[in-house]
């Protein structure tokens, strides 16, 4: 079991480690991550492909405390192959 | 204005009266602006206790504490007391100095990377790369602290952006963030929940005190009547009167907390998070129970127990559209019956200082403007089983992290944040040499801390533990090679008695509460005495053990 994370971060100092720390301190092992700049620079958007460990809804809310992070969506795997 | 200066008139502008910290090579511009600075400055003697006495006056005062470091170590000593902060969410914001941009990532002098080392224990953090950021970093900073589930934030400041010049205008204090009211629905289903309850119970936590929501949590509890338990961080929510408080749950609960918990039908969750240590075995806690959850921090609500209503937003409005008089008076009764019969029992054998009823004495003749810190270990939880509490800030301990050396240092905070209050570190003489130096702070600016050493001469819940679960192996817990505290303390220039004996606990408290500035009692107590009752490790709540006292 997997869930895929899609996630806008503000594109600043050790955002991408704060984001891969949550997800490794919450119990969860990344299987697969892609990152890039948006257009202006400014943020960030990153795709994560993490197992389920204990549930993408409680790794959603921790990750959406963090002051960095614009916006998360968390989808099973099945669901963002057929609308992702 | 350099970027020191502009960062001492920043903590100003935030209300800052007293900061605590410990000067060095990157730190030292913004030293140099704070000789102009409207607010104190403590200056401790360790980093770690800077951190610990800002997350201390946070807790007693609601306002955001603030620590200071250097660089490199300096920096690094403040780690326990983030973490402290973190785990118990109290709002610290603190100012590390960093080698100049320029050298960064060069292993130069007292360089590490703070950030980095931080990241998971802090709310956030912030590295200053320029100088036009820094008024809002600041900003965002103290907001950040208290907004929601309050938390510590992390600046750090290269030196050459603290001798940077920039421009003089401030940028406007922004709004703090609104708290969010929970939905309606939500709170109509929880209505119905409480009103078809037959044995229902509030488990209140550090949250309520957090949310300035004691006096409406008060009189929820008033018009329900609701019997009530409380974690280690949530005693003082209820009055010390209200006879259906039932104490402190969980580990070293009260037998009565721990009984009703394990019979509710329904748990009203108040600012609390299923902690490892109020639950017991999380699969067998209160097992019959249904669950409304408020909490502010959406993450805790269904983290570790399936929750029927839960409540994300203030607390405020949740207890006030829940203030529902319940008929419920069998439930009562019978929580009042088993009150009774579980009280502590203060008598004891021996001839020596038997500590649980030195503590119970103190509570009973401290009053309401007494504040008690605490250490970490046996003494901890002596306090939280045997001392009342009139308000949840009266009691500062270390919960989430379990700091040994946290009671000094926190309750130096407490005293510039209450000037008005008594308060009395109450420590153990492991926890005690763990921030030892701290009684030069006390000496340099009189603070008039009162210090309860409980002294077992040995490290007593590891003991205790090995005793019970270890088959009495002991392992690196003798400390009988202590040194005389009273002559450590006399050399510091503060105060000291020696008591051993029952009869002088009436001599202890009277010095406790009437001594003028700084004091430490050096209390010699039983070494075999343990902490009872005691909910070993993968059993329920209901099965607490329990021995003899000596």
């Amino acid at each position: 079991m997997s869930f895929i994370l899609q996630i806008r971060l503000k594109n600043i100092d050790g955002v991408l480690e704060r984001v891969l720390g949550t997800i490794r301190y919450r119990g969860h092992q990344l299987l697969r991550l892609m990152a890039h700049p948006t257009p202006d620079g400014s943020s960030m958007d990153v795709t994560l492909k993490v197992d389920a460990g204990r549930g993408g809804t409680h790794l959603t809310r921790h990750l959406q405390k963090l002051f960095d992070v614009e916006a998360v969506e968390c989808y099973s795997e099945v669901a963002h192959a057929r609308y992702g | 204005m350099n970027g020191a200066t502009f960062l001492v008139k920043a903590l100003e502008r935030e209300g800052v009266d007293v900061v605590f910290g410990y000067p060095g090579g990157a730190i030292m511009p913004f030293y140099d602006a704070l000789l102009e600075a409207e607010f104190r400055h403590i200056l401790v003697r360790h980093e770690q206790a800077a951190a610990l006495a800002a997350d201390g006056y946070a807790r007693v005062s609601g306002k955001v504490g603030v620590c200071i470091a250097t660089s490199g170590p300096g920096a690094t000593n403040l780690v326990t007391g983030l973490a402290n902060a973190m785990l118990d969410s109290v709002p610290v914001v603190a100012l590390t100095g960093q080698v100049p941009s320029v050298v960064m990532g060069t292993d130069a002098f007292q360089e590490v990377d703070v950030l980095g080392i931080t990241l998971p224990i802090v709310k956030h953090s912030f590295l200053v790369k320029d100088i036009h950021d820094l008024p809002a970093v600041v900003h965002e900073a103290f907001r950040i602290a208290v907004t929601g589930r309050p938390g510590p934030v992390l600046i750090d400041l290269p030196k050459d952006i603290q001798n940077a010049e920039m421009p003089p205008n401030l940028v406007p204090r922004p709004d703090h963030m609104p708290v969010p009211a929970p939905p309606a629905d939500s709170l109509q289903q929880a209505a119905a929940l409480l009103a078809e309850a037959r044995r229902p119970l509030v488990y209140a936590g550090g949250g309520v005190g957090m949310a300035g929501a004691v006096e409406p949590f008060r009189e929820f509890l008033a018009v329900t009547g609701l019997p009530v338990v409380t974690t280690l961080k949530g005693l003082g929510n209820a009055r010390p009167d209200n006879d259906l408080f039932l104490g402190m749950l969980g580990m070293h609960g009260a037998k009565a907390a721990n009984y009703a918990v394990q019979e509710c039908d329904l748990l009203v969750v108040v600012g609390a998070r299923f902690d490892d240590r109020a639950t017991g075995k999380l699969a067998e806690f209160a097992p019959k129970a249904k669950v409304i959850h408020m909490d502010i921090d959406a993450a805790e609500l269904g983290k570790l127990r399936e929750t029927q209503v839960p409540l994300r937003g203030g607390l405020i409005p949740s207890l006030r559209a829940l203030s529902i008089p319940l008929d419920i008076d069998d439930w009562r009764l019978h929580c009042k019956a088993m009150a009774v019969e579980h009280a502590y029992d203060y008598a004891a054998p021996g001839k020596g200082i038997y500590a649980p009823r030195l503590l119970h004495r103190l509570s009973q003749a401290a009053g309401d403007k007494t504040i008690i810190s605490c250490d970490v270990g046996q003494h901890q939880m002596w306090v939280a089983q045997h001392y009342r509490f009139h308000q949840p800030n009266h009691h500062l301990t270390s919960g989430g992290l379990g700091t040994m050396g946290y009671g000094l240092p926190a309750a130096m905070g407490a005293c510039y944040a209450a000037p008005d209050h008594r308060v009395i570190a109450v420590s153990g003489d492991g926890s005690f040499m763990m921030n030892i130096q701290e009684l030069a702070t006390l000496k340099r600016y009189n603070i008039p801390v009162k210090i309860l050493l409980l002294d077992n001469s040995c490290l007593g819940m590891v003991r205790q533990w090995q005793d019970l679960f270890f088959a009495g192996r002991k392992s690196q817990v003798d400390l009988s090679d202590n040194p005389d505290f009273t002559r450590v303390a006399e050399a510091f220039g503060i105060p000291s008695m020696q008591v051993r004996r029952a009869e002088e606990e009436s001599d202890t408290v009277d010095a406790l509460l009437q001594t003028e500035g700084p004091l430490l009692v050096h209390a010699l107590i039983d070494p075999t005495e343990n902490v009872w009752p005691l909910v070993p490790p993968g059993a329920n709540n209901a099965q607490m053990m329990e021995g003899a006292r000596t």
